[in-house]
């Protein structure tokens, strides 16, 4: 009887140079046959925290990620070696508690890399079936750990997730979902005249929310809202996104997206090596699935 | 809401799942309806039974919900299709966390153990044939016939778990047969004059039904099984049916009911929607076949 599930997987990335990078996403095993309804994962994986963190960027709604994910995680999102535990309440309804340590070496809200100073995650996970055709998932994470220069860092989720799926449909009809993120976050500023270093806790927020449209078997649209604060710096920026899907079969898929950006200052970030305060961005994805029939997940 | 408190550590507990005194039920989960059926046939009074997909899904491409994970969290026996038919029933099985029925445990049965597969590929299978099953076709519970070697695997399963209760599941088997031998000789005498009539199917379900039946599958709408098909192909099919004289397009629910129809009209034939599983959460698998001969002994008269 096997007791291990074991999962590696490689990315290969274009830079818009043309050069291709190839990289090791995740490398995990997980322990099947723990008891009390509880199972381990261990190894580099993409952390079940929120609704997306855990899902490759091409199996995401939307072509990009939600800018909060990406100014509160980094474009990489939470990718961490540690263990991962999770207990499944033996309840009539879902009922999942997940609770982590890793190394914490994110690129912005951990950054130690030791598991001397670990980030510790958590997270509790319920569903419920409204009906024949609704169903809703709820969630909350939190994450604590420390920034590469050694300061505090907290960060805590809110998810929620609604499909209406009509009898006999083999795709949802509409799709609302979200998530929320806030971080409190230490930093060390130098004072400009005396030069010293005082210490500031940071406490900022930010949101998205989607919704879609599959009247067709073929096609999706679905439109996007991001509002987020900077982690650091002071300020926010909102985006629009709306977006179409064109799925000829389950194995290909080509999706459009229009999005526009505008934030309360120019040099907050960057893209393609230039910074705007307003930025329209029309992005194209083609995706094409190998190998066996994929699962659908909620 | 103490009460409310209470109710749910009851159930974490698992307590209220039977009656005082009475012994406690074996919890079992099917990925199919029909295999549902089959097995509350051999389990009798000492099992509950919840099938993952209902009779109106398409097993194929289920969604994969947490709710799937409740249902095998709590089970002492999983019964799958096999055939790569429910491979999505692997990701509800890990994230269910229950280590009893997890591939090779003791609580896991393949009803396809044994089954002699049609369409098994001869050579290599790639993505440009469809979403061909490697293993050969998986609808297999269709053929009334075959199910004797599905609920052979799902006694052996049950019996695996309750040994103590194995001659009350050969009894149940037994008298299933029975019942199954004299619905068989009722279909064969509804569908016999209808020997040889070809059918066009909306998707590659049927193959293991219309053998038995001595029907005949003219074509498939799909092009390729899972892959909606382009207009060449409908040209090609709707000559072939007015060719060879097909009357019949087999439709599932899930199915592009629209498109089926439109084909059958073009072809002169008609569009009849078909439920391939067993339906509502308390049909047995011999209603769901009667329903499935009368409706197709009623149409190819």
């Amino acid at each position: 009887m096997p007791f291990v599930a074991a999962e590696s997987r490689r990315g290969a990335e274009g830079d818009p140079r043309g050069e291709l990078g190839l990289s090791l996403a995740e490398a995990n095993l997980t322990l099947l046959t723990l008891p009390f309804g509880t199972q381990a994962k261990l190894g580099q994986m993409r952390n079940r925290f929120g609704l997306l963190n855990q899902i490759h960027s091409h199996d995401r709604p939307q072509i990009d990620s939600p800018n909060v994910l990406v100014r509160f995680l980094g474009e990489e999102g939470l990718v961490e070696r540690g263990a991962e535990l999770t207990w499944v309440a033996p309840l009539p309804f879902f009922l999942e508690a997940l609770a982590g340590v890793f190394n914490g070496d994110n690129e912005t809200a951990f950054g130690r890399g030791s598991l001397r100073s670990a980030l510790v995650t958590g997270r509790l996970r319920t569903f419920v079936e409204l009906g024949d055709t609704g169903a809703l998932q709820l969630g909350a994470s939190v994450a604590r750990g420390e920034t590469g220069d050694a300061q505090r860092s907290l960060l805590a989720g809110w998810e929620a997730k609604y499909k209406l799926t009509p009898e006999t449909w083999r795709h949802a009809l509409l799709t609302l979902a979200g998530e929320a993120l806030y971080s409190v976050r230490d930093v060390e500023v130098t004072d400009e005249t005396t030069f010293a270093g005082e210490e500031r806790t940071r406490r900022r927020f930010g949101w998205y929310a989607y919704a879609e449209i599959q009247p067709f078997q073929r096609w999706l649209g679905g439109l996007r809202y991001d509002w987020t604060e900077f982690p650091v710096l002071r300020g926010h920026e909102w985006a629009v996104q709306p977006y179409l899907a064109f799925m000829p079969s389950e194995f290909l898929r080509f999706r459009l997206a229009y999005k526009h950006s505008e934030r309360d200052k120019r040099d907050c970030c960057s893209a393609n090596d230039a910074t705007a305060r307003i930025v329209d961005e029309l992005l194209f994805q083609a995706s094409f699935i190998l190998g066996a029939h994929p699962a659908h997940p909620f | 809401m103490r009460r409310l408190v209470a109710l749910v550590i009851a159930a974490a507990l698992g307590l209220g799942a039977a009656p005082a005194g009475a012994a406690p039920k074996i919890r079992v989960v099917t990925t199919i309806a029909d295999l549902r059926a089959l097995t509350e046939a051999v389990g009798g009074d000492l099992v509950t039974v919840d099938s993952l997909a209902r009779g109106n899904q398409n097993p194929h491409d289920l969604e994969v919900r947490p709710s799937l994970m409740v249902k095998v969290r709590r089970a002492d026996l999983l019964v799958v299709n096999g055939l790569e038919l429910d491979a999505w029933a692997e990701v509800v099985v890990q994230g269910a966390n229950n280590p009893r029925v997890i591939p090779g445990a003791p609580g896991r049965v393949d009803a396809s153990r044994g089954v002699p597969v049609l369409e098994i590929p001869p050579g290599r299978v790639d993505r440009s044939m469809g979403d061909v099953h490697p293993s050969g076709n998986p609808h297999y519970t269709l053929d009334p016939a075959l199910v004797a070697i599905a609920i052979a695997n799902i006694e052996e399963g049950l019996a695996r778990v309750t040994p103590e209760h194995r001659a009350v599941f050969e009894r149940n088997r037994r008298a299933f047969l029975g019942r199954l031998e004299e619905a068989m000789a009722r279909w064969s005498r509804t569908l016999g004059p209808a020997r040889g009539a070809k059918v066009v199917v909306y998707h590659n379900n049927w193959v293991y039904f219309l053998a038995r039946f001595g029907l005949v599958q003219a074509g498939t709408i799909e092009e390729r099984p899972g892959i909606p098909p382009g207009p060449g192909h409908l040209t090609q099919l709707i000559r072939r049916m007015k060719d060879e004289g097909v009357r019949l397009v087999l439709v599932e629910p899930w199915n592009d009911r629209r498109l089926a129809e439109r084909v059958a009209e073009d072809a002169g034939a008609k569009a009849l929607v078909l439920a391939s599983s067993v339906g509502t959460a308390t049909g047995s698998y011999i209603e769901a076949i009667d329903a499935i001969v009368t409706a197709l002994g009623r149409a190819l008269r």
